[in-house]
């Protein structure tokens, strides 16, 4: 991210007139790690650092390793929660954080972090960085009996339910904050990062169920309907915006859990991901053993029978 | 016709009635429900939103006494289930007004729903004068939208009536500013979800209060609430301030109404007399139920999921089912 002048000076005037400079150097620390100002700036290690030289080096430095927006970030919450019991008053807080938006981001305060503005909608959101490794919550989604569909019904009829089913998972996942990964056509992969990911993954899941069935009743031209078969799991994986080339254990388990686990029109989720539900989405799903000690836990629309 | 049919066949014994005659695919826009014979005065006598009855000729006794009180009526079509040929004369029916004749060998033959085709046409071609009689006070109103409707005008409106249930349990449990706030919070969602629809709340009192939605020839209003009973589990969720999965009933029916945006607890009508008696005294928690009258505008694939109940107020109502969201053998 190219970072203006304006944004620049706004820090180091907060930086130095907010904090002292071994402060500085702390707060730098939270973001990268062993962080060390003197060898930054190659002051000995006898010599204090002047106040603004130290906001300059750091500003500096955190431009450099594109971790400008954590550190942003980190001062916003310093000016909430303060650091270690001592409460800190970040000035010019406001107008930095305008301005870090002028450069294509919007802060959520829920989650206390930067992400792409509205308008712009990438993989990574515009602060994942490629080949680094996050956490995320993956959820698949694929139609049941594809090959059946295409054989039986007129191109045009399927091309404009896949489109419709897409436009769908679109708007859920996007709504929560997710973003659609992967799409081959029958299926795909979505994947949320932010806030309460797992939560937010599973709350996508049932919508895209129960929208699905909404669909079917009333608009599909495909007289027995669309059906999906969809799976959330939760761990880590590499980042890529060569969406193909990212392999790992996640996604295989979620392969796995979609593919061989997931009944048509229902929603699996992975230990991890029940786990995080919180009592009153827990209550959604049933457990189901897999093989000993193994668990998954499976939705599905019903409806009373009269 | 351009819009939904609703037939309803009429007869003693369902039983002998063929299952092909007693339903149309699921997403067909028409609908069928299956009533007693001995009700057919009652029936064509009262607006319940159905457009053609086929009489099971088994389920009268005088068959030529009943064809002569058909030929009377202007209201409903009407045609002749005939199994057991206990019609002489079929020409004398036609004469009389009725649009079809379904005999035994028919009756195998047939496909229904095409059958139902034929006769939307013949109506459009030979029978015009009948389909602009048919309702026509709402045909008059088909465009009815919020900007044009008046202060003190008579409008048809989708009243519905929505609250939540458990009210004395909340009072007791909840201090006042909080439970306030939860219900502010359900309002909210309600609002949004209505707002869908091009409906609005128009009065809000306590724990509930009555949505409208000014009649536009569509189903909006019945997919509305479906959907609000769908979805009340992603508020209870996402949103809701209570702890608790919440229940709320909710009660439709379509009526006119004096619109008053102002002293709204002194406009008289029967139709919202007629839904909040519905929703108070008639209806269940959690459950949402509709009149025949806004059932008429429901098309099929959704009639599917409603189930008859028993009569309020000398109307049929509907229920629709509930979906389970919550596995059965887990409380809430």
């Amino acid at each position: 991210m190219k970072v203006s002048a304006r944004l620049e000076n706004l820090l180091i005037r907060s930086l130095s007139q907010s904090m002292n400079v071994d402060m500085m150097e702390k707060l730098a620390g939270y973001v990268i790690p062993d962080y060390n100002l003197h060898d930054s700036t190659g002051f000995p290690a006898n010599i204090p650092i002047p106040q603004i030289t130290a906001a300059r080096q750091i500003t500096k430095d955190m431009e450099r390793s594109n971790y400008l927006l954590k550190f942003v970030e980190k001062l916003v919450d310093v000016n909430k929660n303060g650091v270690m019991g001592n409460r800190i008053g970040i000035r010019f807080l406001s107008q930095i954080i305008n301005e870090t938006e002028e450069h294509g981001f919007k802060f959520d305060p829920a989650t206390g972090i930067f992400i792409e503005a509205d308008n712009r909608k990438t993989k990574g959101w515009g602060i994942l960085q490629q080949g680094r490794i996050y956490e995320f919550s993956f959820l698949r989604f694929d139609i049941v009996e594809n090959s059946r569909l295409v054989r039986k019904y007129p191109a045009a009829i399927i091309r404009n339910a896949y489109d419709d089913f897409k436009k769908l998972v679109k708007s859920i996942v996007e709504k929560r904050n997710g973003r659609i990964w992967n799409w081959e056509g029958d299926g795909g992969l979505a994947s949320f990062y932010l806030g309460g990911k797992n939560i937010q993954a599973t709350l996508s899941g049932i919508e895209i169920l129960m929208e699905l069935f909404m669909y079917n009743l009333l608009q599909c031209k495909i007289g027995e309907g669309i059906h999906t078969r969809i799976a959330v799991h939760t761990g880590p994986s590499i980042f890529s915006e060569n969406i193909d080339s990212i392999q790992n254990d996640t996604l295989r388990r979620l392969e796995t859990i979609e593919n061989e686990h997931t009944e048509s029109d229902s929603l699996t989720l992975s230990p991890g991901v029940f786990s995080d539900l919180g009592g009153k989405l827990e209550r959604f799903f049933r457990q189901r053993t897999v093989s000993e000690g193994n668990y998954l836990y499976f939705f599905r629309l019903e409806w009373e029978e009269t | 016709m351009g819009r939904n049919m609703n037939i309803a066949i009429l007869t003693n014994s369902p039983e002998n009635i063929p299952d092909k005659l007693m339903k149309l695919p699921k997403k067909n826009r028409n609908s069928v429900e299956v009533l007693p014979g001995s009700d057919l005065r009652k029936i064509v006598k009262e607006d319940r939103g159905i457009d053609m009855i086929y009489l099971d000729s088994s389920s009268v006794k005088k068959i030529d006494s009943t064809v002569n009180y058909l030929a009377r009526q202007n209201t409903v079509l009407w045609g002749i289930i005939d199994l057991n040929n206990l019609i002489g004369d079929v020409a004398i029916l036609f004469l009389n007004g009725c649009v079809d004749y379904i005999d035994k060998i028919t009756a195998e033959r047939i496909v229904f729903s095409r059958r139902i085709n034929l006769i939307e046409k013949y109506l459009g071609k030979y029978r015009s004068e009948w389909l602009q009689n048919k309702k026509k006070s709402y045909d008059d109103n088909v465009s009815i939208d919020w900007n044009n409707i008046a202060e003190g005008g008579e409008y048809p409106f989708f009243i519905m009536f929505i609250e939540l249930d458990g009210r004395s349990r909340f009072e007791k449990t909840w201090g006042k500013s909080n439970l306030e706030k939860a219900v502010r919070h359900f309002q909210l969602f309600i609002e949004r979800m209505v707002a869908s629809y091009n409906g609005k709340i128009w009065m809000w009192s306590g724990f509930g209060g009555i949505v409208l939605f000014p009649f536009a020839g569509n189903h909006d209003a019945i997919l509305c609430g479906f959907r609000l009973m769908l979805y009340k589990y992603v508020f209870d969720v996402e949103e809701s301030l209570f702890p608790n999965f919440i229940s709320f009933r909710m009660a439709l029916h379509l009526g006119e109404m004096r619109y008053s945006s102002r002293r709204k607890g002194h406009v008289i009508s029967d139709s919202i007399n007629f839904v909040v008696h519905l929703g108070k005294r008639y209806a269940r928690p959690g459950n949402f139920y509709v009149s025949d009258r806004a059932m008429n505008s429901c098309m099929g694939a959704l009639k599917g999921y409603f189930v008859r109940e028993r009569e309020y107020e000398e109307r049929i109502i509907y229920r629709m089912k509930k979906p389970v969201l919550i596995p059965q053998d887990k409380k809430i």
